[in-house]
């Protein structure tokens, strides 16, 4: 299988952008608006990798950029995994037996994504941990409602750069359309 | 199996890598400095982003408070008014700058009045998850910092190193709940260890039930390790249950500073076992003697 050019040209693009959302969530919204909760801008980028890519590949991206996100906090590597592959995986189920292409496929998904990150979080951190993680369920409303502020615009930005780069037709010729695992 | 589920040998192996590789890293303990060979890069791209965003944001919000002190100028006589404007913008740049003088001028002699070798700071950044309280520091590795190093404000003690990368580093703060701090209460001696509880404060842990602890008593740092100057004011307790069903009371506790509120820190590199003793205060802590003692 060859790689196009263009795939690494995606890839850089993507990373750039990832750093991005995760430095406006720890850095500018951090000193502009304090302890308010900031919008869950990350996990726009992994959601829209498993909607968009085939199977495989989307997975180990997908940890590739939680690894990427690890860092911007003190959360366990391992407790991220385990709840982003979890994620993965369920989404990828869901997509093999329900799909449609379009924004509100994607914001669905992402509103699932988010509410099931939480749960799964808290739900590992109370199972597990003799310190276990706090509720607050104020703040991770919050971050909830303001990340699907910002589900929409994501998306259109990450499909121009799909479209400009032509690697949305490359993925779907190159490999085929796998819609099962 | 391989019939039922439709997998070629190659799909079922990258799906067992795809499952084993989360549950291999899966470890509920905290190791204290995390940075392996692949992740440095990523620390790098990442401390560049976050530096970034951080002169960005300054100059928001320099231009923001620009705009929102002439907007009522606009209504009154534009000549006059305008001039007067400017004088006003003027004058709250250098108050703000005078602030800033006088603030630094404590820290300054702080750092000087201390044995210990202490590291200037400014605190660029948060953690990424609100179940965690970390924040990001403008010092690294470059400057001297290490993983477990004590960090400070004049008011007590905020956290330690967490995660020092080159040029920045993430402080553990010490509500965050894997955060660990040997103290000791001032009044009496008794011993005990501070955990964070997250959004909650703290807790002083292991402290027997036979101790006396009263709400109000401050809560210094025992000195061990040589990590933070012994006597250093790390929280007030509020809230002293004791159980016969445990062996150990129950004490929350109030940390002393708020991390919302910070903006510089000091790393102590080296604590040079000085006990600050009674430095800071000598009775009963209140937060007006907090300040009092650090407006001295």
């Amino acid at each position: 299988m060859r790689f196009p050019s263009t795939w690494v040209l995606n890839f850089i693009c993507f990373f750039i952008l990832f750093n991005l959302a995760c430095s406006f969530q720890t850095t500018f919204w951090f000193q502009v608006f304090g302890q308010v909760p900031s919008p869950f801008l990350w996990i726009l980028f992994p959601v829209y990798f498993i909607v968009t890519r085939p199977g495989f590949g989307s997975v180990f991206i997908c940890y590739f950029f939680t690894l990427i996100a690890s860092r911007y906090s003190s959360i366990h590597l391992g407790n991220l995994l385990i709840v982003m592959s979890i994620i993965t995986f369920m989404i990828l189920m869901l997509r093999s037996r329900i799909f449609w292409s379009g924004p509100s496929y994607y914001m669905l998904i992402s509103f699932g994504s988010l509410l099931a990150f939480h749960f799964l979080l808290l739900a590992i951190s109370f199972s597990l941990e003799e310190n276990h993680a706090p509720l607050l369920l104020g703040d991770r409303f919050i971050q909830i409602i303001l990340t699907l502020g910002f589900c929409y615009p994501s998306y259109l930005v990450m499909q121009k750069i799909d479209n400009l780069l032509g690697t949305q037709d490359s993925f779907i010729q190159g490999l085929g359309e796998q819609r099962d695992l | 199996m391989f019939r039922y589920v439709n997998l070629s040998f190659k799909q079922f192996a990258l799906l067992c890598v795809a499952v084993i590789l989360p549950i291999v890293s899966f470890n509920v303990e905290q190791s204290k400095s995390e940075t392996t060979w692949i992740a440095e890069p990523l620390d790098l791209v990442k401390q560049g982003f976050e530096s970034a965003f951080f002169v960005f944001t300054a100059g928001v919000r320099d231009t923001t408070s620009e705009y929102l002190n002439l907007i009522g100028i606009k209504q009154l006589n534009a000549d006059l008014k305008l001039k007067n404007a400017q004088l006003e913008v003027n004058q709250s740049r250098f108050e703000e700058v005078l602030l800033e003088n006088q603030r630094l001028k404590k820290l300054l002699e702080f750092k000087e009045t201390n044995k210990m070798q202490l590291i200037a700071a400014q605190v660029v950044g948060g953690d990424l998850f609100k179940d965690h309280k970390t924040i990001t520091i403008n010092k690294g590795s470059e400057h001297g910092l290490k993983s477990g190093m004590g960090v400070v404000t004049l008011q007590g003690v905020i956290g330690y190193v967490f995660r020092p990368e080159r040029w920045s580093s993430q402080i553990m703060l010490i509500e965050d709940r894997y955060s660990v701090v040997d103290a000791v209460v001032q009044r009496t001696r008794a011993h005990g260890i501070v955990e964070g509880k997250g959004h909650s404060g703290c807790a002083l842990k292991y402290v027997e039930r036979s101790e006396d602890v009263q709400i109000g008593d401050v809560v210094v740092t025992g000195g061990l390790d040589n990590i933070f100057p012994k006597g250093f004011p790390v929280a007030i307790v509020r809230n002293v249950e004791s159980k016969r069903s445990t062996v150990s009371l129950k004490v929350d506790l109030d940390p002393v500073v708020d991390p919302a509120k910070v903006e510089e820190v000091f790393v102590i590199s080296n604590a040079s076992d000085q006990d600050v003793g009674n430095q800071f205060f000598s009775g009963v802590f209140t937060p007006e003697s907090s300040t009092e003692a650090a407006s001295r």
